[in-house]
């Protein structure tokens, strides 16, 4: 009769044991994230006093660790949204400008924490993206879709978003890689104004101020590595043989030179090899050509773009701020993808919100 | 969910349902409680497991060499199953009464296993509740192959007080070949014990533990060593990115279940099983985080409820009666474990009822059996990442039937036919599915040791106001050898 007993009590004292490896769901649910952002515009174009207006139907782009997603305000220039996942959130208001149609009006936010239990409320002053008027559009670095490492259909894309022709004569492009022993590349090490880590810098023909070169309002150039059409080697890759520049080392004994498309030379003789970027990881920096003694570092004064690009956007960011605020998310390898800017040479120095990834590479246009 | 899983995993349980049942009952349309079977005696082993029991149960040294293949294709499937799923194995159990020191059981068993088109899901059990999905970009094939063995000793303590307990442990390979090539490595170790003890003549109580722990460690690296990129979906609509060379994930899901058994002969000409139990299962989500460490990002806990009884009674010489009373009750939750939200919660309750009869007929050589079941299932979906929500109410309905004629002294043939209507089919959410099976085998005795037995089923799920479908074809042999 004790052995029954004793089996019997094991029974409840077993269900406890297991009951007591179980745990009560959180009382908060996801997915329950409110924001309301009021979003204005600065439209003043000459007074130096603000002139802010409601920014209406603006597209709104939210991107957090799940990805980017795509809004609108609404005709109060409100962005309301009320189920939105728990995260850390970047969102940049665009509209393009009411009175001058070739400029976009920019706001950001960010760093911001959406969560469950809170509503955001915040507004948000959208003023002229102002800068230069030339912009690094769209970079092409991570190869076609090929399984025998074929990279070499690389191209930069610039744009003028500007309603005058600028002149390219003189201008730089660097890779900047180096200067790994210190801040890292594109930074600004020992505070002296310049940028650093230069490993490759080619140059438009002639000198700045002079006026040969140009680009037209609203034109794209493209640089190639090489101006060829890849489709030859690759046939998932693209045809560069009518690009408007190439890259030409001369200083090479093996890189090639299409004779019809005009040159960015080499002005580092000690580098002999093709102009070639890192595939998903890199800095591409854009000058005047003011400054070319690159060996203590080019001027930020004379940047007129510079990005870095990267796999992971928790990667460290190390080009100055001065240059560029964020970091742009760069496509797979072999992938064919590309990225640029999400309007045309909408720059707002922070490639974080600046820039998407494309399926497909798209030279000469957006 | 215990219908929804019956869906998620039907291939995997009905080839281990084959293995570890009677070819003879599922030969008969799947018959069970109405019909005597040396095999389902509605004991606290044949219903719960306990192996405990088995020394009371099993008398007599038997080897069986089961070799078996399942194949299921069709678009009746969700985002991320296979378009076609085909199981092949062969399978060794033997049992050897020790006397006094007990009995022993041991399995062993290689299974093979191809899932054909899976779109996107790199993981071998994307629905098993959670609210976690880990998926690349593409539609390939992924085969997974390995061995399963399992030892079961029982013995007698005392006096009408037994002991038994059991350890399995399988390890199956996977690969995706094609873009991320995700290797998988699944392991499932688990171990059991269980009491029994005879409270009166022929009335038996039994207690059974049991602790299951699964791991799932995928690997996806490019062969040609580009990037590779997977999504580790939170939901249904949102994702964490991860790309790189190489990535390696895991799940993780430990269940511990503790069930009780009740089994009495004591009524004359009736046989009374009860199987009852709670079953909690936990399940996390890993992925790299800082190159070394990992990250649970999702966490599920999933605890099902359940209590089944059966009753077996001889109306008459050759006549049965049985009566199934079924209770099941799931509760489930994921929560995103990084910030410690809920994301998604569901439960489910099923109530079931069956009524059978068999007769075996004295002037003729015939066993005929039917069976009827209708269960009535509710179940309540807060996807609350998704803003998705979902209750509903469906009656089911099951009727069995099965023929067994000994056509000769040394072979019996057998078939079966098979028909259920589901209101609400909760895998897929669609309404009125149909899933009708034919099945048919037969025994051969080959001489006094050794025994053939064949068993084939052929099935089909279909909705009724869809032209989808998803068909299972089937195939078991067993040669039992009661010497060796």
């Amino acid at each position: 009769m004790l052995k029954k007993i004793n089996f019997i009590f094991l029974i409840p004292a077993l269900l406890l044991i297991v009951a007591g490896c179980m745990e009560n769901p959180p009382s908060i649910r996801d997915g329950e994230g409110k924001l309301r952002i009021t979003a204005y515009g600065d439209t003043s174009v000459v007074d130096t006093v603000p002139h802010y207006i409601r920014l209406r139907n603006a597209k709104v782009i939210l991107t957090s660790e799940y990805g980017t997603m795509i809004s609108y305000t609404d005709n109060e220039g409100i962005l309301s949204i009320e189920s939105l996942p728990s995260a850390i959130y970047n969102i940049t208001f665009r509209m393009v400008h009411p009175l001058v149609s070739n400029r976009i009006l920019v706001g950001n936010i960010k760093n911001i924490e959406i969560a469950s239990h809170r509503v955001y409320v915040d507004s948000v002053f959208a003023s002229p993206v102002s800068n230069t008027g030339l912009a690094i559009n769209e970079i092409y670095c991570g190869g076609p879709i090929n399984n025998f490492f074929y990279f070499y259909d690389q191209y930069i894309e610039l744009y003028n978003y500007s309603d005058s022709l600028i002149y390219l004569d003189g201008m730089q492009v660097s890779r900047v890689s180096g200067n790994n022993e210190g801040k890292g590349p594109g930074a600004d090490e020992g505070d002296d104004g310049d940028f650093d880590g230069v490993t490759y810098i080619f140059k438009f023909p002639g000198r700045p101020g002079e006026r040969n070169h140009f680009i037209r309002p609203g034109q794209f150039i493209v640089i190639a590595g090489k101006a060829i059409d890849h489709r030859t080697s690759v046939s998932t890759s693209i045809d560069l043989n009518s690009c408007d520049w190439e890259f030409y080392n001369q200083y090479s004994a093996t890189d090639f030179d299409n004779p019809n498309v005009p040159n960015l030379l080499n002005i580092r003789a000690d580098r002999t090899v093709d102009f070639l970027i890192n595939l998903v990881s890199d800095v591409i920096i854009l000058t005047s050509g003011v400054d070319t003694v690159w060996e203590d570092g080019l001027d930020i004064s004379t940047v007129i773009d510079g990005v870095q690009y990267a796999s992971s956007a928790t990667k460290i960011k190390t080009i100055d701020s001065k240059i560029d605020k964020g970091l742009a998310l760069s496509p797979p390898r072999y992938s064919g993808q590309a990225m640029r800017r999400r309007e045309p040479g909408g720059d707002t120095d922070d490639a974080t919100l600046d820039w998407e990834i494309i399926p497909t590479a798209t030279p000469g246009r957006h | 969910m215990k219908k929804t899983l019956f869906h998620l995993l039907l291939v995997f349980f009905a080839v281990n349902s084959a293995y570890s049942q009677n070819l003879r009952l599922m030969g008969l349309g799947g018959m069970s409680y109405s019909v005597e079977d040396r095999d389902f005696m509605l004991n606290p082993y044949d219903l719960g497991r306990n192996p405990a029991f088995i020394v009371s149960d099993q008398k007599d040294t038997y080897l069986k060499i089961i070799p078996g293949y399942l194949n299921e294709s069709g678009d009746y499937k969700r985002r991320y199953d296979p378009q076609n799923l085909s199981f092949g194995g062969l399978h060794f159990k033997g049992l050897k009464p020790l006397g006094a020191d007990g009995t022993f059981l041991g399995e062993m068993g290689y299974v093979y296993e191809y899932r054909g088109q899976v779109s996107r899901a790199i993981t071998r059990q994307p629905y098993a509740g959670d609210a976690f999905f880990m998926v690349d970009t593409t539609v390939g094939n992924i085969t997974y192959s390995g061995p399963r063995m399992t030892a079961i000793y029982s013995w007698e303590l005392t006096d009408g007080l037994s002991a038994g307990f059991s350890a399995m442990y399988c390890i199956l390979s996977g690969l995706k070949s094609v873009y991320t090539y995700s290797k998988t490595i699944f392991r499932d170790a688990d171990v059991s014990a269980g009491l029994t003890y005879e409270l009166t003549d022929n009335t038996y109580i039994g207690l059974r533990y049991e602790f299951d722990d699964k791991q799932e460690s995928i690997e996806a690296n490019d062969v040609n060593l580009l990037d590779v990129e997977l999504f580790n979906y939170v939901g249904d609509n949102y994702a964490l990115r991860n790309r790189s060379s190489t990535i390696s994930q895991k799940i993780r899901r430990k269940t511990h279940e503790t069930s009780l058994q009740f089994y009495s002969t004591a009524i004359p000409d009736m046989v009374i099983g009860l199987n009852a139990g709670l079953f909690p299962q936990e399940s996390k989500f890993m992925i790299p985080y800082q190159a070394i460490q990992e990250l649970v990002y999702g966490y599920t806990q999933k605890t099902d409820y359940y209590a089944d009884m059966f009753t077996r009674y001889s109306l008459s010489d050759g006549t049965l009666a049985g009566i199934k009373i079924g209770y099941f009750h799931t509760d489930c939750w994921s929560k995103n474990n990084r910030n410690d939200l809920l994301v998604w919660e569901w439960e489910q309750s099923t109530v079931t009822a069956g009524i059978g009869f068999s007769q075996r007929f004295g002037s003729v050589p015939l066993l005929a059996a039917l069976e009827f079941e209708t269960s009535l299932t509710s179940i309540d979906s807060s996807k609350h990442i998704d803003k998705r929500y979902y209750s509903e109410n469906g009656t089911d309905f099951t009727v069995r039937g099965g023929l067994e004629y000994q056509l000769m002294e040394n072979l019996s043939l057998r078939g079966g036919y098979r028909f259920s209507s589901k209101e609400i089919d909760l895998t897929f959410g669609l309404r009125d599915v149909a899933h009708s099976q034919f099945s048919g085998g037969f025994d051969y005795t080959l001489s006094n040791g050794a025994v053939i037995q064949i068993f084939t089923r052929y099935s089909k799920l279909s909705p009724r106001d869809s032209g989808n479908s998803r068909v299972f074809l089937e195939g078991f042999c067993q040669l039992k050898l009661n010497s060796f």
